[in-house]
Protein backbone atom coordinates (compact mmCIF):
# COMPACT_ATOMS: atom_id res chain seq x y z
CA UNK A 1 0.00 0.00 0.00
CA UNK A 2 1.27 2.99 -0.94
CA UNK A 3 0.91 6.41 0.93
CA UNK A 4 -1.81 7.67 -0.46
CA UNK A 5 -3.53 4.79 -0.20
CA UNK A 6 -2.24 4.84 3.54
CA UNK A 7 -3.64 8.25 3.84
CA UNK A 8 -7.30 7.66 2.32
CA UNK A 9 -7.42 4.64 4.59
CA UNK A 10 -6.92 7.02 7.64
CA UNK A 11 -9.46 9.42 5.83
CA UNK A 12 -11.43 6.47 5.79
CA UNK A 13 -11.06 5.16 9.30
CA UNK A 14 -12.08 8.61 10.79
CA UNK A 15 -15.11 8.51 9.00
CA UNK A 16 -16.08 5.33 10.88
CA UNK A 17 -15.22 6.53 14.15
CA UNK A 18 -17.98 8.67 13.88
CA UNK A 19 -20.47 5.80 13.47
CA UNK A 20 -22.59 4.77 16.10
CA UNK A 21 -20.98 2.64 18.54
CA UNK A 22 -22.58 -0.80 18.52
CA UNK A 23 -21.78 0.05 14.56
CA UNK A 24 -18.58 0.67 15.38
CA UNK A 25 -17.66 -1.84 17.88
CA UNK A 26 -19.42 -4.86 15.14
CA UNK A 27 -18.48 -3.62 11.64
CA UNK A 28 -15.99 -1.16 11.82
CA UNK A 29 -12.72 -2.87 11.14
CA UNK A 30 -14.40 -5.17 8.56
CA UNK A 31 -15.87 -2.17 6.54
CA UNK A 32 -11.76 -0.86 6.78
CA UNK A 33 -10.82 -4.00 6.02
CA UNK A 34 -13.02 -4.53 2.57
CA UNK A 35 -12.28 -0.53 1.87
CA UNK A 36 -8.41 -1.47 2.04
CA UNK A 37 -9.26 -4.30 -0.39
CA UNK A 38 -11.19 -2.11 -2.74
CA UNK A 39 -8.02 0.43 -2.62
CA UNK A 40 -5.46 -3.13 -3.64
CA UNK A 41 -7.62 -4.00 -6.35
CA UNK A 42 -8.94 -0.98 -7.72
CA UNK A 43 -4.82 0.01 -8.37
CA UNK A 44 -5.87 -2.12 -11.84
CA UNK A 45 -8.49 0.19 -12.76
CA UNK A 46 -7.21 2.90 -15.44
CA UNK A 47 -6.96 6.53 -13.03
CA UNK A 48 -10.47 8.17 -13.43
CA UNK A 49 -12.29 4.42 -12.80
CA UNK A 50 -10.15 3.76 -9.86
CA UNK A 51 -10.95 7.75 -8.48
CA UNK A 52 -14.30 7.36 -9.15
CA UNK A 53 -15.14 4.35 -7.01
CA UNK A 54 -13.24 5.80 -4.09
CA UNK A 55 -15.17 8.65 -4.25
CA UNK A 56 -18.13 6.52 -4.16
CA UNK A 57 -16.89 4.59 -1.48
CA UNK A 58 -16.20 8.04 0.67
CA UNK A 59 -19.89 9.29 -0.37
CA UNK A 60 -21.29 5.63 0.30
CA UNK A 61 -19.48 5.79 4.06
CA UNK A 62 -21.01 9.58 4.48
CA UNK A 63 -24.50 8.26 3.51
CA UNK A 64 -24.00 5.53 6.30
CA UNK A 65 -22.83 7.27 8.91
CA UNK A 66 -26.06 9.66 8.89
CA UNK A 67 -28.09 6.21 8.03
CA UNK A 68 -26.69 4.27 10.72
CA UNK A 69 -27.11 7.63 13.55
CA UNK A 70 -30.79 7.87 12.32
CA UNK A 71 -30.92 3.87 13.08
CA UNK A 72 -29.76 3.85 16.54
CA UNK A 73 -31.71 7.23 17.32
CA UNK A 74 -35.35 5.14 15.78
CA UNK A 75 -34.12 1.77 17.00
CA UNK A 76 -36.23 0.18 19.91
CA UNK A 77 -35.82 1.92 22.92
CA UNK A 78 -35.54 -0.71 25.68
CA UNK A 79 -33.26 -3.77 24.75
CA UNK A 80 -34.03 -6.79 27.11
CA UNK A 81 -30.32 -8.55 26.57
CA UNK A 82 -28.96 -5.63 27.66
CA UNK A 83 -30.68 -4.01 30.59
CA UNK A 84 -28.25 -1.42 32.04
CA UNK A 85 -26.29 -2.88 34.89
CA UNK A 86 -27.48 -2.49 38.63
CA UNK A 87 -23.85 -1.41 39.55
CA UNK A 88 -23.95 1.50 36.91
CA UNK A 89 -27.42 2.64 37.88
CA UNK A 90 -26.68 2.36 41.57
CA UNK A 91 -23.62 4.90 40.71
CA UNK A 92 -25.34 7.27 39.50
CA UNK A 93 -27.97 7.70 41.40
CA UNK A 94 -25.93 7.95 44.46
CA UNK A 95 -23.70 10.45 42.21
CA UNK A 96 -26.84 12.20 41.73
CA UNK A 97 -28.15 11.69 45.22
CA UNK A 98 -24.74 13.59 46.75
CA UNK A 99 -24.90 16.67 43.54
CA UNK A 100 -28.24 17.31 44.64
CA UNK A 101 -27.56 17.00 48.40
CA UNK A 102 -24.38 19.57 47.82
CA UNK A 103 -26.65 21.77 44.97
CA UNK A 104 -29.65 22.53 48.10
CA UNK A 105 -26.65 22.71 50.75
CA UNK A 106 -25.30 25.54 48.54
CA UNK A 107 -28.32 27.14 47.74
CA UNK A 108 -28.97 26.91 51.26
CA UNK A 109 -25.73 28.38 53.08
CA UNK A 110 -24.45 30.33 49.88
CA UNK A 111 -27.78 31.54 48.09
CA UNK A 112 -26.70 29.48 45.06
CA UNK A 113 -29.19 29.99 42.26
CA UNK A 114 -32.26 27.39 42.20
CA UNK A 115 -31.24 26.52 38.55
CA UNK A 116 -28.34 24.87 39.43
CA UNK A 117 -29.98 22.34 41.78
CA UNK A 118 -32.54 21.99 38.84
CA UNK A 119 -29.64 21.25 36.32
CA UNK A 120 -29.04 18.67 38.39
CA UNK A 121 -31.98 16.90 39.00
CA UNK A 122 -31.67 17.25 35.33
CA UNK A 123 -28.53 15.30 34.78
CA UNK A 124 -30.39 12.53 36.78
CA UNK A 125 -33.39 12.09 35.00
CA UNK A 126 -30.91 12.70 31.60
CA UNK A 127 -28.72 9.89 33.11
CA UNK A 128 -31.30 7.50 33.55
CA UNK A 129 -32.72 8.12 30.35
CA UNK A 130 -29.59 6.79 28.39
CA UNK A 131 -29.43 3.71 30.46
CA UNK A 132 -32.35 2.98 29.27
CA UNK A 133 -32.10 4.06 25.73
CA UNK A 134 -28.66 2.22 26.16
CA UNK A 135 -27.03 4.55 23.26
CA UNK A 136 -23.94 5.59 24.53
CA UNK A 137 -23.49 7.62 21.81
CA UNK A 138 -25.75 10.15 22.61
CA UNK A 139 -25.38 9.75 26.80
CA UNK A 140 -24.08 13.35 26.77
CA UNK A 141 -27.36 14.36 24.64
CA UNK A 142 -29.46 13.30 26.93
CA UNK A 143 -27.77 14.13 30.05
CA UNK A 144 -27.93 17.51 28.57
CA UNK A 145 -31.58 17.32 26.94
CA UNK A 146 -32.48 16.23 30.73
CA UNK A 147 -31.22 18.83 32.62
CA UNK A 148 -32.90 21.39 29.70
CA UNK A 149 -36.40 19.51 30.17
CA UNK A 150 -35.81 19.63 34.14
CA UNK A 151 -34.89 22.84 34.59
CA UNK A 152 -37.69 24.34 31.94
CA UNK A 153 -40.36 22.18 34.17
CA UNK A 154 -38.91 23.42 37.29
CA UNK A 155 -38.81 27.23 36.32
CA UNK A 156 -42.68 26.92 34.74
CA UNK A 157 -43.19 25.37 38.23
CA UNK A 158 -41.53 28.52 40.05
CA UNK A 159 -43.16 30.91 37.82
CA UNK A 160 -47.16 29.55 38.62
CA UNK A 161 -46.35 29.64 42.38
CA UNK A 162 -44.87 33.44 42.13
CA UNK A 163 -48.36 34.07 40.04
CA UNK A 164 -50.42 32.24 42.65
CA UNK A 165 -48.84 33.96 45.40
CA UNK A 166 -49.42 37.65 43.85
CA UNK A 167 -52.63 36.33 42.34
CA UNK A 168 -53.80 34.77 45.79
CA UNK A 169 -52.40 37.01 48.22
CA UNK A 170 -50.81 33.71 49.50
CA UNK A 171 -47.45 34.45 51.52
CA UNK A 172 -44.25 34.05 49.46
CA UNK A 173 -42.48 32.37 52.23
CA UNK A 174 -45.03 29.36 51.64
CA UNK A 175 -44.32 29.18 48.16
CA UNK A 176 -40.82 29.07 49.13
CA UNK A 177 -41.59 26.46 51.02
CA UNK A 178 -43.88 24.80 49.46
CA UNK A 179 -40.68 24.51 46.77
CA UNK A 180 -38.87 21.65 48.88
CA UNK A 181 -42.18 19.67 48.94
CA UNK A 182 -42.98 20.11 44.65
CA UNK A 183 -39.03 20.07 44.08
CA UNK A 184 -38.76 16.47 44.38
CA UNK A 185 -41.91 15.46 42.84
CA UNK A 186 -41.05 17.30 39.86
CA UNK A 187 -37.92 15.46 39.44
CA UNK A 188 -40.34 11.91 39.90
CA UNK A 189 -43.14 12.69 37.63
CA UNK A 190 -40.77 14.35 35.10
CA UNK A 191 -37.98 11.80 34.89
CA UNK A 192 -41.26 8.79 34.97
CA UNK A 193 -42.77 10.85 32.30
CA UNK A 194 -39.41 10.96 29.81
CA UNK A 195 -38.69 7.41 30.76
CA UNK A 196 -41.89 6.39 29.34
CA UNK A 197 -41.41 8.55 26.48
CA UNK A 198 -38.56 7.05 25.31
CA UNK A 199 -40.47 3.80 25.55
CA UNK A 200 -43.24 5.63 22.94
CA UNK A 201 -45.98 5.07 24.62
CA UNK A 202 -48.17 7.50 26.18
CA UNK A 203 -49.92 5.19 28.50
CA UNK A 204 -46.68 3.76 29.80
CA UNK A 205 -45.50 7.90 29.96
CA UNK A 206 -48.37 8.22 32.17
CA UNK A 207 -47.93 5.17 34.67
CA UNK A 208 -44.33 6.06 34.80
CA UNK A 209 -45.11 9.45 35.80
CA UNK A 210 -47.18 8.13 38.78
CA UNK A 211 -44.52 5.86 39.75
CA UNK A 212 -41.66 8.44 39.80
CA UNK A 213 -44.08 10.77 41.97
CA UNK A 214 -44.76 7.98 44.28
CA UNK A 215 -41.05 6.92 44.57
CA UNK A 216 -40.24 10.32 45.37
CA UNK A 217 -43.32 11.07 47.62
CA UNK A 218 -41.88 8.10 49.48
CA UNK A 219 -38.85 9.52 49.83
CA UNK A 220 -39.69 12.19 51.34
CA UNK A 221 -41.69 10.63 53.88
CA UNK A 222 -39.13 8.42 54.69
CA UNK A 223 -36.52 11.39 54.58
CA UNK A 224 -38.94 13.56 57.22
CA UNK A 225 -39.61 10.27 59.64
CA UNK A 226 -35.80 9.91 59.62
CA UNK A 227 -35.19 13.89 60.28
CA UNK A 228 -37.38 13.78 62.95
CA UNK A 229 -36.02 10.96 64.26
CA UNK A 230 -32.37 12.28 64.34
CA UNK A 231 -33.91 15.77 65.56
CA UNK A 232 -35.22 13.67 68.21
CA UNK A 233 -31.71 11.89 69.02
CA UNK A 234 -30.13 15.25 69.52
CA UNK A 235 -32.39 17.02 71.56
CA UNK A 236 -32.54 13.95 73.63
CA UNK A 237 -28.43 13.86 73.69
CA UNK A 238 -28.81 17.62 74.11
CA UNK A 239 -31.20 17.38 77.46
CA UNK A 240 -28.52 15.42 79.05
CA UNK A 241 -25.41 17.85 79.04
CA UNK A 242 -24.46 19.76 82.62
CA UNK A 243 -26.17 23.19 83.37
CA UNK A 244 -29.15 21.82 80.94
CA UNK A 245 -31.64 24.73 81.19
CA UNK A 246 -34.30 23.65 78.70
CA UNK A 247 -33.10 25.91 76.15
CA UNK A 248 -31.43 24.13 72.90
CA UNK A 249 -27.73 24.42 72.41
CA UNK A 250 -26.53 25.72 69.44
CA UNK A 251 -25.39 23.22 67.91
CA UNK A 252 -28.39 21.00 68.40
CA UNK A 253 -30.35 24.15 66.14
CA UNK A 254 -27.06 23.99 63.99
CA UNK A 255 -27.62 20.16 63.23
CA UNK A 256 -31.45 20.97 63.05
CA UNK A 257 -30.64 22.73 59.75
CA UNK A 258 -28.16 20.85 58.31
CA UNK A 259 -31.15 18.30 58.90
CA UNK A 260 -33.23 20.35 56.76
CA UNK A 261 -30.90 21.13 54.21
CA UNK A 262 -28.76 18.27 54.11
CA UNK A 263 -30.24 14.71 55.23
CA UNK A 264 -33.82 15.25 53.77
CA UNK A 265 -32.87 16.30 49.96
CA UNK A 266 -30.00 13.36 50.69
CA UNK A 267 -32.38 10.72 51.75
CA UNK A 268 -35.02 12.09 49.70
CA UNK A 269 -33.32 12.00 46.63
CA UNK A 270 -31.42 8.53 47.61
CA UNK A 271 -34.85 6.54 47.89
CA UNK A 272 -37.00 8.42 44.54
CA UNK A 273 -33.54 7.64 42.46
CA UNK A 274 -33.61 4.17 43.77
CA UNK A 275 -37.02 4.02 42.27
CA UNK A 276 -36.57 5.74 39.05
CA UNK A 277 -33.35 3.70 38.60
CA UNK A 278 -35.23 0.09 38.97
CA UNK A 279 -37.96 1.99 36.28
CA UNK A 280 -34.42 2.39 34.00
CA UNK A 281 -33.66 -1.37 34.68
CA UNK A 282 -36.78 -3.01 34.22
CA UNK A 283 -38.43 -4.18 30.80
CA UNK A 284 -40.84 -1.73 30.32
CA UNK A 285 -44.10 -4.08 29.99
CA UNK A 286 -43.24 -4.90 33.82
CA UNK A 287 -44.18 -1.64 34.65
CA UNK A 288 -47.57 -0.44 32.97
CA UNK B 1 -39.84 -9.03 13.14
CA UNK B 2 -40.37 -13.07 12.73
CA UNK B 3 -39.53 -15.41 15.31
CA UNK B 4 -36.38 -18.12 13.98
CA UNK B 5 -38.33 -21.53 13.56
CA UNK B 6 -41.17 -22.55 11.25
CA UNK B 7 -42.73 -18.81 9.95
CA UNK B 8 -45.88 -18.76 8.78
CA UNK B 9 -46.46 -17.67 5.30
CA UNK B 10 -48.22 -14.67 6.47
CA UNK B 11 -45.32 -13.73 8.28
CA UNK B 12 -43.41 -13.95 5.33
CA UNK B 13 -45.76 -12.32 3.42
CA UNK B 14 -45.52 -9.83 5.89
CA UNK B 15 -41.21 -9.15 5.33
CA UNK B 16 -41.52 -8.56 1.06
CA UNK B 17 -40.93 -6.82 -0.93
CA UNK B 18 -37.33 -6.92 -0.20
CA UNK B 19 -35.05 -4.30 -1.78
CA UNK B 20 -32.62 -5.66 -4.72
CA UNK B 21 -29.61 -4.90 -2.80
CA UNK B 22 -30.95 -7.41 -0.34
CA UNK B 23 -32.30 -9.88 -2.26
CA UNK B 24 -28.93 -10.02 -4.35
CA UNK B 25 -26.78 -10.21 -1.10
CA UNK B 26 -29.41 -12.78 0.00
CA UNK B 27 -28.92 -15.09 -3.13
CA UNK B 28 -25.53 -14.39 -2.96
CA UNK B 29 -25.08 -16.23 0.55
CA UNK B 30 -27.81 -18.86 -0.68
CA UNK B 31 -25.06 -20.50 -2.64
CA UNK B 32 -22.24 -20.47 0.50
CA UNK B 33 -21.21 -18.58 3.19
CA UNK B 34 -18.85 -15.46 1.98
CA UNK B 35 -17.37 -12.64 3.64
CA UNK B 36 -17.61 -9.13 3.10
CA UNK B 37 -15.84 -8.26 -0.04
CA UNK B 38 -16.78 -11.63 -1.69
CA UNK B 39 -20.56 -10.32 -1.05
CA UNK B 40 -19.69 -6.94 -2.76
CA UNK B 41 -18.08 -8.94 -6.26
CA UNK B 42 -20.29 -11.88 -6.39
CA UNK B 43 -23.47 -9.26 -5.85
CA UNK B 44 -21.51 -7.52 -8.77
CA UNK B 45 -22.03 -10.57 -10.87
CA UNK B 46 -24.85 -11.86 -10.23
CA UNK B 47 -26.65 -8.55 -11.33
CA UNK B 48 -24.51 -7.94 -14.50
CA UNK B 49 -22.69 -5.42 -12.58
CA UNK B 50 -25.44 -3.30 -12.49
CA UNK B 51 -25.47 -3.01 -8.62
CA UNK B 52 -21.98 -2.21 -7.44
CA UNK B 53 -22.32 -2.28 -3.34
CA UNK B 54 -19.77 0.00 -1.32
CA UNK B 55 -18.56 -1.28 1.97
CA UNK B 56 -20.85 1.17 4.07
CA UNK B 57 -24.11 0.01 2.52
CA UNK B 58 -23.34 -3.45 2.50
CA UNK B 59 -22.55 -3.38 6.39
CA UNK B 60 -25.57 -1.56 7.14
CA UNK B 61 -27.35 -3.61 5.04
CA UNK B 62 -25.80 -6.96 7.12
CA UNK B 63 -26.46 -5.37 10.22
CA UNK B 64 -29.83 -5.08 9.86
CA UNK B 65 -30.24 -8.89 8.48
CA UNK B 66 -28.26 -9.93 11.73
CA UNK B 67 -30.63 -8.00 13.77
CA UNK B 68 -33.36 -9.68 11.92
CA UNK B 69 -31.73 -13.60 12.31
CA UNK B 70 -31.90 -13.67 8.29
CA UNK B 71 -28.26 -14.44 8.42
CA UNK B 72 -25.64 -15.04 10.79
CA UNK B 73 -22.00 -14.29 11.14
CA UNK B 74 -18.99 -16.71 12.27
CA UNK B 75 -15.20 -16.69 11.77
CA UNK B 76 -14.50 -18.42 8.91
CA UNK B 77 -13.90 -22.64 8.78
CA UNK B 78 -10.96 -22.54 6.66
CA UNK B 79 -9.17 -19.87 9.27
CA UNK B 80 -8.19 -17.28 6.73
CA UNK B 81 -7.13 -13.61 7.79
CA UNK B 82 -8.18 -10.17 6.35
CA UNK B 83 -4.41 -8.07 6.06
CA UNK B 84 -4.83 -6.48 9.34
CA UNK B 85 -4.41 -9.86 10.79
CA UNK B 86 -7.99 -10.17 11.99
CA UNK B 87 -9.92 -13.44 11.43
CA UNK B 88 -11.72 -13.05 8.35
CA UNK B 89 -15.73 -12.94 9.57
CA UNK B 90 -18.35 -14.98 7.12
CA UNK B 91 -22.02 -14.18 6.61
CA UNK B 92 -24.49 -17.21 5.78
CA UNK B 93 -27.80 -17.54 5.27
CA UNK B 94 -30.19 -18.57 8.04
CA UNK B 95 -32.93 -21.30 7.52
CA UNK B 96 -35.64 -17.91 8.44
CA UNK B 97 -33.27 -15.92 6.02
CA UNK B 98 -33.92 -18.83 3.02
CA UNK B 99 -37.44 -18.96 3.73
CA UNK B 100 -37.60 -15.18 3.47
CA UNK B 101 -35.38 -15.44 0.15
CA UNK B 102 -37.93 -18.37 -1.10
CA UNK B 103 -40.92 -15.85 -0.48
CA UNK B 104 -39.11 -13.20 -2.51
CA UNK B 105 -37.98 -15.76 -5.02
CA UNK B 106 -41.45 -17.02 -5.62
CA UNK B 107 -43.52 -12.78 -5.48
CA UNK B 108 -40.64 -12.23 -8.50
CA UNK B 109 -42.14 -15.08 -10.51
CA UNK B 110 -45.38 -14.16 -9.81
CA UNK B 111 -44.88 -10.73 -11.33
CA UNK B 112 -42.73 -12.22 -14.08
CA UNK B 113 -46.07 -14.43 -14.87
CA UNK B 114 -48.12 -11.82 -14.35
CA UNK B 115 -46.02 -9.80 -17.20
CA UNK B 116 -45.48 -12.65 -18.93
CA UNK B 117 -49.76 -13.16 -19.66
CA UNK B 118 -49.70 -9.35 -20.02
CA UNK B 119 -47.44 -9.04 -22.76
CA UNK B 120 -49.25 -12.31 -24.59
CA UNK B 121 -52.29 -9.97 -24.24
CA UNK B 122 -51.18 -7.52 -26.47
CA UNK B 123 -51.05 -5.25 -23.20
CA UNK B 124 -47.45 -4.39 -22.53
Amino acid sequence: MNASDRLLLRAYRAILRLYPLGFRHDFAEEVADVFTAILRDSAALGCPRRWRLIVCEFIDAVRGLIREHQRALLAPAFDPKAPPTRVGLARDVVAFALTYTLARAAAQAWMVPDIVIYLCAGMLIGTLLSHRLGRRPYRVGFILGGMLVFAGGMFLTDLAGALLAIGLGVEIHLVVALTWITEPLMIGALAGALLGLADRSRRRAAGLTGVGLLGFSGGAVVASLFSVLLWGLLQAVDSYRPGNTGIPSDWVAQGGRWLQVVVFPGVTALIGGAVLGRLAKAPPRRWV
Amino acid sequence: MIKAGNPSPQDIEAELPLTEATTFILLSLSVEPRHGYAIIGDVAALSHTRIQLSAGTLYGVLKRLLSLGWIERHDDPAGAREESGRPRKVYGLTALGRSILSGEVKRLQQVVQAARHCQLGGLA
